[in-house]
C-alpha cells in the first residue's frame, strides 16, 4: 500500500467533491436553520430585534414629520391618528422621536458589541497564551470593572463630551473587561483540549492554533455575550441620555425622550409608556435571541 | 425457575424517551429475572439500553414528561410501576440500591464520608447519630476499608479512586438491600482496584445473600464475577444463558462475534482479531427485522424480514434470539 | 536477529517533573529509559498515575523534558527548539485516547487533512492536497464522501480512524498511541486494533503502544515495558513477561487481570496493600516498597538498578531480588552501586 501511486484527481474528481461540499454545506444549514426555527423563543427575539432594525434603517421614510419639528401648540397632545404615540411638551410628534431614536439605539449597539466583542477576543486569546500578556490585561480589565459601570460611563462622557461617538467609546470602554475574561475563560477551556495538543502534535504554530483553532471554539460564548453587551449598551445608552450625558439634544434618544417625558409623568404617560415599552421590548428580544444563538451555534448538539 | 426463588421478575420492559427527534425506544420488550443470591450479568456496548434497563427498575427518569414504562416490573412479588412514584423512595437505597461508575462525581465532596453513609440510614431508619455512627464503621469494615473510625471523617477527595468505589459500595449497602445493581462499578478503575472491587461484590453478595445486577461491557469481568449473563443489543436481549454457557457455547452470532473479537490474556496470538463489521445503529433508524442482521455474517432475507423471539434453546435456561440458533443450522 | 535490529528511539533518563502548588514537585516520570526498535509495538502498561501518558507526551515533545536524553533516528532532540522540531514531527506522530475532543468540532475533517499538509508545505497544489487527504482517508477505511463532514458527524470509532489518518498523512516512522482503544465499544475495539496492525504490516510503522488494557497490550505488542510512579519497573518481550513476570508489581498487575474464561476464573490473585503513593513524595529507594510483599530495609535504602537478567536476553527489570542473583551478594551489590558512584563523581 506504501508503494502505490500518487494518485492526482481528475477535473471530473474535482467537480464531484465541489458537489459534496455544496450538498453537505447545504444540508447543514438546513438543519441548523430548521434547529433554530424550532426555537419559538429565539425566533420571537429575532423578530422583534429585526423590526427595530427595520424602523432604524428606513427611519425617515417610515415617518411624516421631522422629529425635531417644533409645534408648540400641539404639545402634550395624547395618542391619536395623526400623532400614534402623542406629542411631547415641544409639541414634536413622539413617535417619530422613538424611531429616530431606535437609529441612535441600534448604532450604538451595534457598535459596541461589535467592538467590545473583537477586542474581547483579542485580549482573551493573547491572555490565555502568555503569561505576562495576561497578568497585565486582566489587571487593567479588573481595575476597570472595579468602577461600578454607568459611573465609568457618566465620567468618560463628562472628559470626552456628549457625543454619539463618545458614547459608544465610553460603552466600550465599559464592556470590553468584560468580554475579555469571557473570552479568556473560554480560551483556557479550550486550550486544554486534545485536539488542540494534537495540533501542537503536527507542528502547528502558535499563531494558527490560537486564531485558526481556539478563537472559532470561543465564539459562541463571545457572540451570545454580544447580543448582551448589545442589549445592556441599549439601557446605559439611554441611561445616559436621561442622566443628559449622553446623546446631545434635540438629537431624539430613548433615554433623553424618556427624560423629557418624567417631568409630566402624570399628566401625559404616553411620554414615557411608549419609549419605555420599546426599549423594554428591544432588550428582551435580544436577550431571547442570545440564548438561542447559543444553542444554535453549539455544534455538538446539531 | 421456582416463582418464591425470584427476587426481581422483569417482564417486557420497554423504556421509551420522549426526545426532540421523536420518540426513542432505547429498551424494547425485555424480560429477566434474579434470583436470591445470584448476580447477574447485562452485557452489551453503549447504546444497548443496558443501563437504562437498570435506571427503569428504579424509575430514575421523569415519567411525567421523558420517559414512558411499559411492561411490569416484580420486586419480591410487588409489582414497581403500580406503586405510587413517592413510595418508590421506600424502595431506592433502602431494598434496591445502585452504585455507579464514577465514584468521585458520585459523591458530594463538602461531606464527610461518615456523613454520607449516615445519610441513608435517617432516610430510611431514622437512626440516631451513634448508632449510625457504629453502623458507618461497621460497613467501611465490611467492605474492606482499614482503619475506619479514621476515614469516617474524611472527604471523598482524600481517598483514592478504589477507596471512593469502597465508600460508594458501602452506601448502597447501608440500608441492607436485597437487590444491588451495579452499573459499571468497575470501568474507572485500575485493574488491580477492580479485581479488588470485583472480589469483594462476589464476597459480600455470598456474605449477606444478595441479588446483584452487574452491568458491565466487560467481558472478562462477567466471566469471572457472575452466575448467569443476558446479553443486549439495541435495547432487545439476544442471549440468555449461565456464564459457562455464554463462554463455552455461545449461541447467538453477536454473542459469538463479542466472544471472538476480544484479545485474551491466555490466548495464543492470531494474526488478527476477529471483527464484527459495521456499527451499532442508532435507535432513531433501528433496523427492521434482526436488529443484527445488517452486522451479521449469517444473515439471510429471512433474517432482515422478522424479527426472531427470545426462545429457550438447549438447555438449563439458555436462550437466544436468532431463529438459526434455535434450529441449530450454524 | 533482535542484534540486527534499527534503534529508531532511545531514550536515557527521561525525567518530567511538574511543578503543583506550595512548591511542591510531582515527579510524573522519573528516569525512564528505554529503546524502540524499528517496525516492533512497544507496549507500556501501568496504573494510572503511573506517568505512562506523560512519558509518551515528553517523548514527542509535547512537553519538554526536564532531564534526560531522547535520540531519534541517532539524533539527540530533547533541547531542541520548537523551531527545529518540524522534521521530528514528520518521524513521530501521536494518536490520542479520547476520539471526542481530539478533533476540533469546527472543522472539516478534509481540511484539518489538507491543514496538517500545509503546516509541513507538503504538495503542490489544493488538489495535490486534497488526493493526498483522501488516499490517506481511504487507508484508514473511510469513505471520501466523509471527507466534508464534521466530526461530530461520526461515532466514536470512526473518529479514531479520523485521528490515525491525522497521524498517517505526514508518513512518519513512530506513532505514541495513548490508549487509542481504551473508549471504545468491544466491536469497535478489534476493528481498530486490526487497522493497526494492518497499518504496522503496510508501512513498517514503529508503535508505543500506550494502555491500560493488558490482555490488549498483550495481544498488539512485542515488547512490554510496566510502569510504576514514575518509573520502568520491568521490561520483556511478550511472552517472557507474561510467562516470567519478575518484578513484584507485575505478578500483581497480571494476576489481576480478568479473563474471558470462567473455568479460570479461581487463579490466585496477589492482591496489592494499600494505595499508590503520592508522586509529590514517593517512597525512597524502591517506589514499590511500600507495597510490596517482599520489602526489606534494603529496599527502604538503596533504589534498585535496571538490570538485564531475565531467562531471555533483554528482559530488564529494577528489583533487589534479582540484583543480589545478578551480583552474587548483595555485599557485592553494594559494593558495585559505590563504584558506579564513584564513577559517577
Amino acid at each position: 500500500m506504501n508503494n502505490m501511486k500518487q494518485r492526482t484527481l481528475t477535473e471530473a474528481d474535482l467537480r464531484r467533491m465541489v458537489e459534496i461540499r455544496n450538498r453537505l454545506t447545504k444540508e447543514q444549514r438546513s438543519l441548523q436553520l430548521h434547529k433554530f426555527l424550532r426555537n419559538r423563543q429565539a425566533m420571537v427575539g429575532l423578530v422583534i430585534f429585526l423590526i427595530v432594525l427595520f424602523a432604524a434603517i428606513f427611519g425617515p421614510s417610515l415617518c411624516k414629520e421631522s422629529p425635531v419639528a417644533l409645534n408648540v401648540l400641539n404639545r402634550l397632545k395624547p395618542p391619536s391618528k395623526e400623532h400614534w404615540f402623542g406629542t411631547d411638551t415641544l409639541g414634536r410628534d413622539v413617535y417619530t422621536r422613538v424611531i429616530y431614536g431606535a437609529r441612535i439605539s441600534m448604532i450604538v449597539g451595534v457598535s459596541v458589541g461589535a467592538i467590545s466583542g473583537i477586542l474581547g477576543l483579542i485580549i482573551g486569546i493573547y491572555s490565555s497564551y502568555n503569561k505576562y500578556a495576561d497578568e497585565i490585561l486582566m489587571r487593567i480589565c479588573d481595575g476597570l470593572k472595579a468602577i461600578p459601570s454607568i459611573l465609568l460611563a457618566i465620567t468618560l462622557m463628562t472628559a470626552l463630551g456628549a457625543d454619539i461617538k463618545n458614547v459608544i467609546i465610553s460603552l466600550t470602554v465599559v464592556n470590553t473587561p468584560t468580554m475579555g475574561r469571557l473570552a479568556r475563560s473560554a480560551a483556557l477551556v479550550v486550550k486544554e483540549q486534545t485536539y488542540i495538543e494534537a495540533m501542537r502534535g503536527i507542528g502547528a504554530k502558535s499563531r494558527r492554533i490560537l486564531w485558526r483553532h481556539i478563537a472559532p471554539n470561543i465564539m459562541s460564548p463571545l457572540l451570545v455575550q454580544m447580543t448582551f453587551v448589545f442589549a445592556t449598551s441599549i439601557i446605559t445608552e439611554a441611561a445616559l441620555s436621561f442622566l443628559g450625558a449622553g446623546v446631545p439634544a434635540p438629537q431624539p434618544s430613548w433615554g433623553s425622550i424618556l427624560s423629557e417625558g418624567r417631568t409630566v409623568i402624570f399628566t401625559s404617560q404616553w411620554m414615557i409608556i411608549f419609549p419605555g415599552a420599546i426599549t423594554a421590548m428591544t432588550v428582551l428580544g435580544l436577550n431571547l435571541f442570545g440564548d438561542g444563538l447559543r444553542d444554535l451555534l453549539d455544534p455538538l448538539s446539531s | 425457575m421456582e416463582k418464591n426463588n425470584d427476587l426481581l421478575i422483569v417482564e417486557n420492559l420497554t423504556t421509551t424517551f420522549n426526545t426532540e427527534r421523536g420518540k426513542l425506544k432505547a429498551v424494547d420488550g425485555v424480560s429477566f429475572n434474579v434470583k436470591n443470591g445470584e448476580i447477574l450479568g447485562i452485557v452489551g456496548e453503549s447504546g444497548c439500553g443496558k443501563s437504562v434497563t437498570s435506571q427503569s427498575i428504579m424509575r430514575l427518569y421523569d415519567e411525567k414528561k421523558f420517559a414512558e414504562f411499559k411492561g411490569k416490573i416484580l420486586f419480591k412479588g410487588e409489582s414497581l410501576f403500580d406503586i405510587p412514584l413517592p413510595k418508590m423512595r421506600n424502595y431506592r437505597g433502602e431494598k434496591i440500591s445502585m452504585i455507579f461508575q464514577d465514584a468521585l462525581s458520585a459523591l458530594n465532596p463538602v461531606f464527610t464520608i461518615g456523613e454520607q453513609i449516615r445519610e441513608p440510614l435517617w432516610i430510611h431508619h431514622r437512626m440516631k447519630k451513634d448508632a449510625a455512627k457504629e453502623r458507618a464503621i461497621e460497613l467501611l469494615t465490611l467492605v474492606g476499608i482499614p482503619d475506619p473510625s479514621k476515614r469516617i471523617d474524611q472527604y471523598p477527595h482524600e481517598l483514592s479512586g478504589g477507596m471512593r468505589q469502597r465508600v460508594m459500595i458501602a452506601i448502597a449497602l447501608a440500608c441492607s438491600p436485597e437487590l444491588l445493581i451495579a452499573d459499571e462499578p468497575t470501568t474507572a478503575l485500575d485493574v488491580t482496584i477492580q479485581a479488588q472491587i470485583m472480589d469483594l461484590i462476589v464476597e459480600l453478595n455470598k456474605k449477606l445473600n444478595m441479588g446483584v445486577i452487574l452491568i458491565t461491557h466487560d467481558l472478562a469481568v462477567v466471566a469471572e464475577t457472575c452466575n448467569r449473563v443476558v446479553v443486549m443489543y439495541l435495547g432487545q436481549i439476544v442471549e440468555e444463558a449461565t456464564v459457562t454457557e455464554i463462554f463455552d457455547n455461545p449461541m447467538h452470532p453477536y454473542t459469538k462475534g463479542l466472544l471472538q473479537s476480544i484479545p485474551r490474556i491466555s490466548d495464543e496470538k492470531q494474526e488478527r482479531l476477529f471483527m464484527i463489521p459495521g456499527t451499532v445503529p442508532l435507535l432513531s433508524n433501528v433496523p427492521h427485522g434482526c436488529r443484527f442482521a445488517e452486522r451479521c455474517k449469517y444473515a439471510e432475507e429471512a433474517c432482515r424480514q422478522n424479527n426472531q423471539d427470545l426462545e429457550s434453546c438447549g438447555g438449563a435456561g439458555h436462550k437466544v434470539r436468532c431463529w438459526k440458533a434455535i434450529k441449530g443450522i450454524n | 536477529m533482535k542484534k540486527e535490529r534499527e534503534v529508531i528511539v532511545e531514550t536515557t533518563n527521561v525525567k518530567k517533573y511538574f511543578p503543583v502548588a506550595h512548591n511542591q514537585i510531582v515527579k510524573a516520570v522519573d528516569g525512564v529509559s528505554l529503546k524502540l526498535y524499528k517496525g516492533e509495538t512497544y507496549g507500556l502498561v501501568g496504573e494510572t498515575g503511573c506517568g505512562k501518558s506523560t512519558f509518551g507526551r515528553t517523548l514527542i515533545r509535547l512537553q519538554n523534558p526536564t532531564e534526560g536524553t531522547i535520540k531519534v533516528k541517532g539524533k539527540d532532540i530533547s533541547n531542541a527548539p520548537e523551531k527545529e522540531l518540524g522534521d521530528l514531527r514528520k518521524q513521530m506522530q501521536m494518536v490520542f485516547q479520547d476520539p471526542f475532543t481530539s478533533l476540533n468540532p469546527r472543522i472539516r475533517i478534509g481540511d484539518m487533512l489538507m491543514e496538517v499538509l500545509k503546516i509541513h508545505g507538503i504538495g503542490n497544489s489544493k488538489s495535490e492536497k486534497m488526493a493526498m487527504a483522501m488516499e490517506i482517508m481511504e487507508k484508514v477505511g473511510l469513505r471520501t464522501e466523509h471527507f466534508y463532514r464534521y466530526p461530530h458527524e461520526f461515532s466514536g470509532g470512526q473518529r479514531q480512524r479520523i485521528g490515525l489518518a491525522r497521524a498517517l498523512i505526514l508518513n512518519p516512522e513512530i506513532i505514541v498511541c495513548d490508549e487509542p482503544v481504551s473508549a471504545l465499544d468491544v466491536s469497535i475495539q478489534s476493528q481498530i486494533i486490526n487497522l493497526f496492525l494492518d497499518l504496522q504490516d503496510s508501512d513498517d510503522l514503529t508503535y508505543l503502544f500506550i494502555a491500560h488494557d493488558i490482555s490488549v497490550v498483550k495481544y498488539i505488542s512485542n515488547r512490554i515495558g510496566v510502569m510504576y510512579l514514575g518509573h520502568l519497573v520491568e521490561e520483556a518481550t511478550t511472552e517472557d513477561l507474561f510467562s516470567h513476570p519478575l518484578h513484584p508489581y507485575t505478578q500483581a498487575l497480571l494476576s489481576a487481570v480478568p479473563e474471558a474464561n470462567p473455568h479460570k476464573s479461581d487463579k490466585q490473585r496477589i492482591i496489592l496493600k494499600g494505595d499508590l503513593p503520592s508522586p509529590i513524595d514517593p517512597p525512597s529507594g524502591c517506589v514499590f516498597r511500600t507495597r510490596c510483599p517482599y520489602a526489606t530495609t534494603l529496599c527502604e535504602d538503596l533504589k534498585p538498578q535496571t538490570l538485564d537478567i531475565g531467562p531471555e536476553e533483554g528482559h530488564r527489570v529494577a528489583c533487589h531480588m534479582y540484583a543480589e542473583k545478578h551480583y552474587g551478594t548483595t555485599g557485592a551489590m553494594i559494593e558495585a552501586k559505590g563504584k558506579e558512584l564513584a564513577v559517577a563523581k
